[in-house]
């Protein structure tokens, strides 16, 4: 009563109580939600300390259980991090990694939770009182090691080949022919001779080699083994009577020539004299020498000694320039020095060229120096081969009794232009027959035909001059063309008169095309594609068919001839084997024309060989006679020198291409002229060498074997073309051999490296040469185990640069090396080597750190 | 006229200022009691974090001694350097303080390895002022470096 009365009075009470209640309700809710005491976990660096600490201290610096299993593995240099690592990723499956942290982190008295992550998933190692798994908070710090990556290896090899800096090839060169008689050259190197020496050469006869006085072997003659056809044969022979110094190779046999080739050799030791010095090749028999020299620069000296034996009168040609030319017979030594040989010589005029050089022999009984010619003169003198007076005033002509029109004088009187082919011809043929029988056994025969030949107009083979020129002034200008009736009446004239051991040529000009046949042939079909069968022009053509056939070689010119006119002419001459000459003319030539087709015919009948018809005569030439040249010239080329032949691609053509990485030194390119001569070379279009520019018979100039360059006209990193032309005169220019090469040397790096690899092991190589030849050997040295190979694959089983394994440092660097050296990159190495030649060095580092990485974390986390 | 309901304007306010003033005081008291106590925390916290990473560093100059010392460090090459440790500890007795202002902290300190230490040949609990036990607010901070050529924590107690 007394409560309810107390609170009767006073509800705003309860109200207060409930107030408090409720409010003690809310502060309890609160203080459970919120409580008054936050835990602060504080930060902490262990793991970035315990990461650290791992990084600094090395294997060797730790205190570590000898006789645990992973205690072989370590290497002291490591730190521990990087020992952990390594052992982790070479040892899989193992708990090497982990025991190792271990033995290291276990004592570490720390409360924090820590673990090592090998990546980012792979943990390692951990020191914890909670469990990762249910972590609140997780701090990271990383570290990345390299040259570790699970799966891989950790260090590897590498390997750097190549070519030793003294291994060199030298070419020794003859000339474009070398004879008569036994041969022989020196043969000088500084070092010492590795594998067998190469002999490339045209050699008419089955010859012997003898080195040093010692007979190395028994050789057959390239032209007996390719049956008289011009084609050189490399022949390999031993060099172990080869010696440091000068050397003597020799050549033995029946009336031996060399018609151009080279000797090579290779060798471990310094390089060779160069080109400052012309070395003349031995010849004991008759001395008949055509070769060349190359002189690269400004030409400041020059010092020939020739020491030679002749009771003959003996002569040396520079160019076109006869230096010495001497009858004392016996023994000689002469010298000619610079003073003497400038006052004659025009150095300048021999700057960066090949010049022909000539020794010979004059006055001595030899067949073949020159045999007798038959030649006959087929001349037109046809209606448009008549005197013309051309724009002459009509009224002045008739003044003067039309006189104009045979009279020169008169004609230019009149205003007219004088034109006379017919005495162009006859001037010709005077030429002609001046230059034919300048030699006294050679007889010239004359033709001259119109629409046929009149009897008056012919003259029989004779050595009378004036008699055959007496002829010439008789032709008289009319009548059509008959071609075919001028070389048949030469022909049977050939025939009758001319001894078939003598050499027969007809030599046929033409002012305008044939409009005459010649029934005696009967119909003759068609000859050259115009107008069916049994044309004129047919006709003229059969007609020099059948006299090459008998043995008569037809050259012609054109005498401002066109169209089918010089189709006619040229299809004449282009009969084989006759195979005559073409050539154009207009009224102000016509006689050097004709001088040409003379020098033609000589020279084809002059060949290079001295047979002796005295029967046995001595003279040599000995191989210590010499040119020695100063020149300014550039610095020699530092670096290693390769030395590669290219064969050509055809007759007359060859290419070759200097790669990018490597810079052209000098080029040589080799003809192989047979009886021509080289007459003309040209690289890129550049004229590297002319005979004509001596404008002397070919006759009385050498023909270089090589004729050389260094010039910029070499284009590296792109393909250079070379053409060679041979002929017997100037007006001669065919294509030359297909067996010409073009040998060329480069500096070129002969480096290569492997970069890592995880072994070093090698391997046993078979290695493809250019020539398709092969060679065996093995890097390193003794190597027995893995095949490789480096060969064009399409000729050997073997893939081009396969090797087994291409984590081998050795196997690689070696591949990478012939790879350099195929400059063409068709699987065959470019430079020449033998197996015994080949020198790889081969380098190796160990030890190398890959490139790959991983990385460690170091994770510290709080529950 | 009859009311039979609570007064409702006195007891109301009475009801309300009750709330406010519990909810005031739980505020202040609950919260910013709490503040202030780690406000004390983290600046402990934090000169521990400052004497640590200098004791963690080679120092300055890099071959400081007791006389030319800038900024006290043990590490020399990434390793706790036992030169350097004596000079610590030779100075930690010579003149406390110093080392206090070489730290810049203003409270006390004390560190300490994992074992006892030697230095000069004694063996040495740690070097600073040890603690009683009876510090009110004392922060811990464990860093772990190499000594002796093994990974050692080094612990260090902070305390006002």
């Amino acid at each position: 009563m007394e409560v309810r009365n107390f609170f009767n009075g006073r509800k705003g009470v309860f109200f207060s109580a409930d107030a408090l209640i409720a409010l003690t309700i809310i502060l309890v809710v609160l203080l459970v939600a919120y409580p008054l005491n936050n835990y602060i976990q504080p930060d902490s660096d262990v793991h970035s300390d315990v990461l650290r600490s791992l990084s600094v201290l090395k294997v060797e610096e730790v205190n570590l259980n000898t006789g645990s299993a992973y205690y072989s593995l370590l290497e002291d240099e490591k730190t521990l991090l990087e020992q952990m690592s390594e052992l982790y990723v070479l040892n899989p499956g193992t708990s090497y990694a982990r025991d190792f942290v271990a033995e290291i982190l276990d004592d570490l008295n720390t409360t924090e939770n820590i673990g090592i992550w090998f990546g980012n998933d792979t943990l390692i190692y951990s020191q914890n009182s909670t469990p990762y798994e249910t972590a609140r908070e997780v701090d990271v710090v990383r570290q990345t090691i390299s040259g570790i990556l699970e799966g891989r290896n950790t260090t590897g090899f590498a390997a750097r080949a190549f070519l030793s800096p003294d291994s060199r090839t030298e070419y020794f060169y003859f000339g474009g022919y070398v004879g008569d008689g036994n041969i022989s050259a020196q043969i000088e190197y500084d070092g010492n001779i590795t594998g067998n020496a190469t002999l490339e050469a045209v050699v008419n006869n089955d010859f012997e080699i003898w080195v040093n006085n010692l007979k190395v072997g028994d050789y057959e003659g390239s032209l007996s083994a390719y049956n008289s056809v011009v084609r050189p044969i490399r022949y390999e022979f031993s060099t172990s009577d080869f010696h440091d110094g000068v050397n003597t190779l020799e050549l033995r046999g029946d009336n031996l020539y060399i018609a151009g080739g080279f000797v090579k050799i290779n060798y471990r030791g310094e390089a060779g004299a160069g080109i400052n010095r012309y070395n003349f090749p031995g010849i004991t028999g008759l001395i008949n020498l055509y070769d060349g020299f190359y002189i690269p620069g400004n030409l400041t000296s020059m010092d020939i000694l020739l020491n030679y034996s002749s009771d003959y009168t003996t002569f040396l040609s520079i160019g076109n320039t006869t230096v010495h030319n001497s009858s004392v017979p016996g023994p000689q030594s002469v010298h000619l020095d610079n003073s003497y040989l400038s006052g004659l010589i025009d150095y300048d005029s021999l700057e960066g060229g090949t010049v022909p050089i000539r020794l010979g022999l004059e006055n001595v009984s030899a067949t073949g120096i020159s045999k007798s010619i038959d030649v006959f003169s087929v001349t037109d003198v046809s209606g448009s081969m008549a005197s013309q007076c051309a724009g002459v005033n009509g009224w002045c002509c008739l003044l003067h009794g039309f006189t104009c029109y045979t009279s020169q004088s008169t004609c230019e009187t009149c205003s007219g232009d004088w034109s006379s082919r017919i005495n162009a011809a006859k001037s010709a043929n005077n030429a002609f027959i001046d230059y034919i029988l300048n030699t006294t056994s050679n007889r010239v025969g004359l033709v001259a035909y119109r629409e046929f030949v009149p009897p008056l107009y012919t003259h029989e083979l004779s050595n009378n001059s004036a008699s055959l020129k007496s002829k010439v002034s008789q032709w008289n200008a009319d009548g059509g063309t008959c071609i075919c009736c001028g070389v048949i009446n030469a022909t049977q004239k050939l025939n009758l008169t001319s001894s078939s051991s003598n050499f027969r040529s007809i030599v046929v000009m033409s002012d305008g095309a044939a409009n005459v046949q010649c029934a005696s042939q009967g119909t003759v079909p068609d000859m050259d594609g115009v107008g069916g069968s049994n044309t004129s022009a047919d006709h003229a053509i059969f007609a020099a068919r059948q006299a090459c056939a008998q043995g008569i070689v037809i050259h012609s010119v054109g005498f401002e001839v066109d169209g089918l006119g010089r189709d006619t002419l040229q299809r004449m001459v282009q009969v084989t084997p006759c195979n005559g000459s073409y050539h154009d003319a207009g009224a102000e030539n016509l006689s050097e024309i004709y001088r040409q087709v003379a020098d033609t015919i000589l020279a084809e009948y002059q060949e290079q060989t001295l047979v002796s018809s005295e029967g046995d005569i001595f003279t040599a030439l000995y191989p210590s006679s010499r040119i020695d040249f100063e020149f300014s010239a550039s610095e020699s080329p530092k670096g290693l020198l390769i030395t590669l032949e290219k064969m050509f691609n055809s007759s007359g053509q060859g290419q070759f291409s200097i790669p990018s990485d490597a810079s052209p030194i000098i080029t040589r390119v080799v003809s192989y002229s047979g009886p021509k001569w080289t007459s003309k070379v040209l690289l890129n279009n550049n004229t590297l060498f002319d005979l004509n520019t001596y404008q002397v018979p070919y006759t009385k100039l050498g023909d270089p074997y090589q004729v050389t360059t260094t010039d910029s006209i070499i284009a590296p990193n792109s393909t250079n073309s070379v053409n060679v032309f041979v002929g017997s005169s100037a007006g001669e220019n065919v294509s030359g051999s297909q067996y010409n090469r073009i040998i060329y040397t480069v500096l070129k790096n002969s480096t290569a490296y492997s970069g890592r690899r995880l072994m070093a092991g090698g391997c046993e190589w078979t290695v493809q040469f250019q020539d398709n030849s092969y060679a065996d050997f093995f890097v390193p040295a003794g190597y027995t185990g893995d095949s490789c190979a480096y060969t064009n694959q399409t000729i050997h089983s073997y893939g081009n640069g396969q090797i087994d394994y291409d984590d081998d440092a050795y196997q690689v660097a070696v591949r990478d090396l012939f790879r350099e050296l195929d400059l063409d990159d068709d699987g065959r190495v470019d430079v020449l080597l033998s197996g015994s030649d080949l020198d790889i060095n081969v380098s190796e580092i160990t030890g190398l750190p890959f490139d790959w990485s991983t990385e460690i974390e170091v994770r510290r986390w709080i529950q | 006229m009859r009311k039979n309901g609570q007064a409702w304007g006195f007891d109301l306010m009475i009801g309300i200022t009750i709330f406010l003033v519990g909810i005031l005081l739980f505020y202040f008291f609950a919260i910013n009691y709490p503040s202030e106590s780690e406000e004390n925390f983290q600046n402990l916290q934090h000169e521990g974090e400052i004497i640590s990473d200098s004791l963690l560093s080679e120092g300055s100059p890099a071959e400081w001694d007791g006389t030319n010392v800038i900024r006290i460090g043990l590490l020399s090459d990434g390793k706790i350097n036992e030169t350097k440790l004596e000079y610590f500890y030779d100075l930690s007795l010579s003149d406390y303080n110093k080392t206090k202002s070489l730290f810049r902290v203003n409270n006390n300190y004390f560190m300490y390895f994992q074992e006892n230490i030697s230095i000069g040949g004694q063996s040495v609990e740690g070097i600073g002022l040890k603690p009683t036990g009876s510090e009110d607010n004392l922060v811990k901070v464990t860093r772990v470096a190499v000594y002796n050529n093994s990974i050692r924590s080094i612990n260090l107690n902070i305390w006002r």
